[in-house]
């Protein structure tokens, strides 16, 4: 269905302006406290004059040019003010950074993490972030040479290592970034976006057999990531196993990067403030079974823009999922009253109306979205099972039909169409639909089993035997397709049919 | 001073530093050298500028408008231009606004606007352009896909053209981008392919946005894929649409770039096409205008890591000279440009080992064509630049979308270098780049471009590269001295062997200079060429003389 929407765009990138690395460089060396002072009295004042190490460093708090949304000036606000009240303060220009960051503010998010960096320079968190902010940006030029700088430093420090082999590996020094993940992985040993990386390069450098070793080593961490499972279909393709490669690949389509986790990573989700980033959270939580974070986000939202029908709408999802389906309805009904022709919105309280078993109401929002836009897949079969319901049971077939043209090979739209078809009568387009639906899912016994029963029921005593025998290979003498063998045996005695 | 003295100064001096260890030398990662290319002015006669409409809406079809297409039109030797510009109702009140726009080459780099005497001057929301000799009666017909009803107009021979839309069975109204006519059931008259973007109109767009306000929508916020559209030509002027039975439409996305190519090498030309956020598709031909998906078991629908890209420009070529056509398409910032190499129909994105994983990164490429713009014998890659997301915070006066365009010098084996000055330009001008053309616009034996900018002036880029050879150039053309869209060469260059297709159809919404370009480096000429024709035979040519101009065609 058309669950919750997300209204962020794409991922940012990143970008450092020369001006701004030309900043940071022309910082003096202030870092005074890193200072080993051997000598006392003398020379000490000397040096100091000479190299301008002096009182503790202080940035600004990085502030965003042009518009910012309410709720995020709401956030930003008070650790403005921290920073303020201790300018030299890296953890605090960090927070600052991360908020930015989890707002997709990357000019902001740059400056910050830079003063952090500036501040902090062992920390590697910050330089981790600065990184991403930058590539989030999309200027990064120098940015390989500022992480190959800082080699010695953060030599042990996973996380940092595993960012300098993708900077290196996008940057052709490929025995560099296989060193450098491998550094990382002998520090983290498990770490899953560690093998990914590793499973991937060795794939791109033509060793298959240990990019599937690799990536059979992170599913033990993360079983199930997509993006693991990716990287083994990958593998499997490479070492000519296409067969085997295909569910993996399936699976692993548009997955998300599994991330390396650091505490900063793990901080950005409390610090969700703009509007569209709340709604885009709230999606993710509902789909991860955290409905009520997402229905406490929403509210937040609303409150700053009432009438939000995005957030309305993951409103309605997130309460449908809570068992409160009433209180879902009224707010999907306030996101029409603020545009009638929203698709998701049609979309969603039809689906919600035929949940509360009201299919006549939900017939009248399924036409609209129909209307609207008539080459969805979705809006048909909601109008097809808003049909059903009514016991209209040819129309509803034409709109099944007409879904499945619009996007073939969608099982619940050929089961429905199987039942609307049995019910009018119209048993070789059941059975059409019953076979496409047995052949989506193999494994779901009640399609397979219906089937059968609609062969004997057409005479057709031949094909449903063979499904038959098929059912007991794989299934024994389960109750369902004992019942059928016995339906045919009956069929068959009783005469008729071809053999 | 004594050493003693010495030493706390340097240890206080090394513990006052920022950085620690010895900078490590970078790869080179530019290529020094004089400007390739030099921008047309004003005054050539070409003048067009496209422009989104009257104010920015931030609606998803102005991101993501602005081709162009090279074709010679009046069948005079050499190219002329067709800019499509987004106008008409949904660009806001523009009432006489004019629309798209034919520019005529006069020769010496010298253009003249026909468009009103030549009756092309469509005024919809236009998205891009595409050339064909579609009804095979000699001279080159014009397809525009909208927002809005797309249009055809057959070249009536005489300069000017009929908008025959109706009469074809086209004209779809829904948000169509890049198209290209190919000869899918090898009886010589193209089939069209026209991708579309997404299921689109003013109502259902939504409001998107950071914390720095609005911006535009991802394609995937509206989840609204748009299934493609295949026509079969019925070699009657006419088309029909075949789009289910062919099959093309179990598996779309968001459609934006699309090529014709023999991928797998059985004889039949695929189509590929590139997904703005969704798995791309490999239609492998089947035959009988049969088409099954291939993209993602074979490795070319999302890159090494998985992802479905944001695909805009698209072109197969064998860059890595080992017979087969490789993939290449352009993509968003945050995202490569991503090279997949063809392994006899296996592909592998090997974008890391190309040498432009991380200068592409930082951009986002729309238009792009492999040519050999020094005639080093080596193919080059230009790629035009324009975000689809602001960024950085607005400032006043700024294009917050506008970018520099990237020139890639080939270095062999499928590696390149970044060129700088940026661009291949003295003072390189950022614009929101999107369709780009490549040919031989002055007839000189080298390959020129045409960028158009979104919201932006478009411009002509004359090479002047630095030459390290001389080039040839030739027509191919069939038994009925049409243009042999999808042959194939095998060029014989001393010990080299390079393959080429002959193809009006890469790059984004735009469509090239059908003329084959060879460099021939240190070559005096090319010792032979063996052409597989699209109708399966096959013949050998040659030689061809460094600096020729030639015209090979298909013996009866």
């Amino acid at each position: 269905m058309f669950a919750a929407t997300s209204g962020s765009g794409r991922p940012l990138p990143a970008a450092e302006s020369a001006s701004e690395m030309g900043l940071v460089r022309r910082q003096t060396h202030r870092s005074g406290t890193h200072a080993r002072i051997f000598v006392g009295g003398l020379l000490l004042p000397i040096a100091l004059v000479l190299i301008g190490c002096g009182p503790s460093p202080t940035r600004p708090p990085a502030r965003p040019d042009g518009f910012v949304e309410p709720l995020v000036l709401e956030l930003i606000g008070p650790q403005i003010v921290r920073i303020e009240n201790q300018p030299g303060d890296a953890a605090e220009h960090g927070t600052l950074g991360l908020m930015y960051e989890a707002n997709e503010m990357w000019e902001a998010a740059t400056r910050s993490f830079a003063h952090a960096v500036e501040l902090d320079p062992g920390n590697p968190i910050w330089t981790v972030h600065l990184h991403r902010s930058r590539k989030s940006l999309g200027e990064t030029s120098g940015e390989w040479q500022r992480l190959e700088s800082l080699v010695s430093r953060f030599s042990t420090n996973a996380s940092f290592l595993y960012v300098l082999g993708q900077e290196r590996l996008q940057n052709g020094d490929i025995d560099g970034a296989r060193e450098a993940l491998e550094d990382s992985h002998r520090l983290a040993l498990g770490e899953p976006a560690v093998l990914v990386a590793l499973s991937e390069l060795a794939t791109l450098l033509g060793n298959p057999q240990q990019a599937l070793q690799l990536a059979q080593q992170a599913l033990l961490k993360a079983p199930g990531h997509r993006s693991v499972l990716n990287a083994r279909g990958q593998a499997l393709r490479a070492l000519g196993r296409a067969e085997d490669a295909k569910d993996d690949l399936q699976k692993g389509l548009n997955a998300s990067r599994i991330p390396f986790p650091d505490d900063g990573l793990r901080r950005l989700s409390g610090y969700y403030a703009a509007p569209q980033r709340l709604i885009s959270h709230s999606a993710d939580l509902i789909e991860a079974g955290f409905a009520a974070r997402a229905e406490a986000l929403l509210h937040k939202v609303l409150l700053s823009r009432p009438g939000d029908k995005d957030a309305l709408n993951n409103l309605a999802l997130a309460l449908k999922s809570m068992s409160r389906p009433e209180e879902a309805l009224t707010h999907l009904q306030e996101a029409l009253e603020s545009d009638a022709d929203y698709f998701p919105t049609l979309i969603n309280i039809t689906d919600l109306l035929l949940a509360l078993q009201r299919p006549q109401d939900a017939l009248i929002h399924a036409r609209k979205a129909v209307e609207i836009d008539v080459e969805n897949a979705i809006a048909h079969r909601l109008l097809g099972m808003s049909q059903i319901r009514l016991r209209d049971f040819p129309v509803a077939l034409a709109s099944f039909e007409k879904s499945l043209l619009l996007q073939p090979g969608n099982f619940d739209c050929h089961a429905a169409a199987s039942e609307a078809a049995l019910a009018s009568d119209n048993l070789g387009a059941a059975t059409r639909h019953l076979t496409e639906a047995s052949k989506l899912r193999p494994e779901f016994l009640p399609a397979q089993v219906n089937l059968v029963h609609l062969l004997i029921r057409q005479g057709n005593f031949e094909d449903a035997d063979l499904r038959l025998q098929d059912l007991f290979r794989r299934l024994g003498e389960h109750a369902e397709v004992v019942k059928a063998y016995e339906a045919l045996r009956r069929a068959r005695s009783g005469g008729g049919g071809n053999r | 001073m004594r050493v003693a003295g010495i030493l706390p100064l340097v240890l206080i001096i090394a513990g006052c530093t920022g950085n620690s260890g010895t900078p490590v030398p970078l790869e080179k990662q530019h290529h020094e050298s004089t400007p390739w290319f030099r921008i047309l002015t004003a005054e050539s006669g070409f003048d067009f500028a496209h422009s989104i409409g009257d104010q920015r809406r931030y609606w998803i079809p102005e991101i993501v408008a602005g081709g162009v297409a090279l074709f010679d039109y009046d069948n005079d030797g050499d190219l002329d231009i067709y800019c499509v510009q987004s106008a008409g109702t949904l660009a806001g009140d523009r009432t006489g606004t004019v629309g798209n726009r034919l520019f005529r080459n006069e020769g010496d780099l010298r253009f003249t606007d026909v468009t009103s005497e030549a009756n092309v001057g469509d005024n919809s929301y236009g998205m891009g352009a595409c050339c064909s000799d579609y009804d095979r009666d000699g001279d080159v017909d014009l397809f525009v896909s909208n927002v809005g009803a797309d249009v055809l107009y057959r070249n009536r021979g005489d300069g000017t053209f009929e908008n025959i839309t109706t009469i074809a069975n086209l004209g779809d109204p829904g948000l169509a981008a890049s198209a290209a006519f190919i000869d899918l059931d090898g009886d010589r008259f193209p089939e069209l392919y026209v991708t579309h973007y997404v299921l689109w109109s003013p109502e259902k767009e939504l409001t998107c946005g950071s914390g720095s306000g609005q911006d535009y929508c991802s394609p995937n916020n509206y989840r609204a894929p748009a299934p493609d559209l295949l026509y079969r030509n019925r070699t009657d002027g006419s088309f029909e649409n075949i789009s289910e039975v062919a099959g093309i439409r179990t598996r779309y996305g968001n459609g934006l770039g699309v090529i014709g190519a023999d991928l797998d090498q059985d004889g039949k030309p695929d189509l590929y096409v590139a997904n703005d956020g969704s798995p791309n598709q490999w239609w492998r031909n089947l035959g009988n205008l049969r088409f099954e998906e291939m993209a993602v078991t074979s490795g070319c629908a999302v890159n090494l890591n998985g992802i479905a890209e944001a695909g805009m420009g698209v072109q197969a070529t064998d860059v890595d000279e080992d017979g087969d056509l490789d993939l290449f398409m352009t993509h968003i910032r945050n995202e490569t440009n991503t090279w997949y190499r063809n392994d006899g129909g296996v592909f592998t994105d090997a974008t890391m080992l190309t040498g432009v994983a991380a200068t592409s990164r930082d951009a986002t490429g729309f238009g792009m064509g492999y040519q050999d713009f020094d005639h080093d014998g080596v193919l080059d890659l230009y790629v035009a630049n324009g975000k689809v997301l602001r960024v950085r915070d607005s400032r006043d006066g700024d294009d917050p979308y506008a970018e520099q365009d990237h020139l890639f010098i080939g270095l062999g084996g499928a590696r390149f270098q970044e060129v700088q000055p940026r661009g291949g330009l003295l003072s390189a001008p950022s614009y929101t780049g999107r369709g780009v053309a490549f040919g031989d616009l002055d007839n000189d034996g080298d390959r020129d471009l045409v960028v158009i900018n979104s919201n932006g002036p478009a411009m002509i880029l004359v090479n002047e590269a630095k030459k390290k050879g001389r080039s040839v150039t030739l027509a191919l053309v069939d038994r009925d001295g049409i243009f042999a869209e999808g042959a194939d060469l095998e060029i014989h260059l001393g010990a080299r062997l390079l393959h080429r297709r002959a193809t009006r159809f890469y790059s984004y919404c735009s469509s090239n200079d059908p003329r084959i370009h060879v460099g021939l480096g240190s070559s005096k000429q090319i010792d032979t060429i063996e052409v597989s024709w699209p109708d399966g035979t096959s013949s050998e040519h040659g030689p061809f003389p460094a600096g020729s101009f030639g015209r090979i065609e298909q013996p009866n």
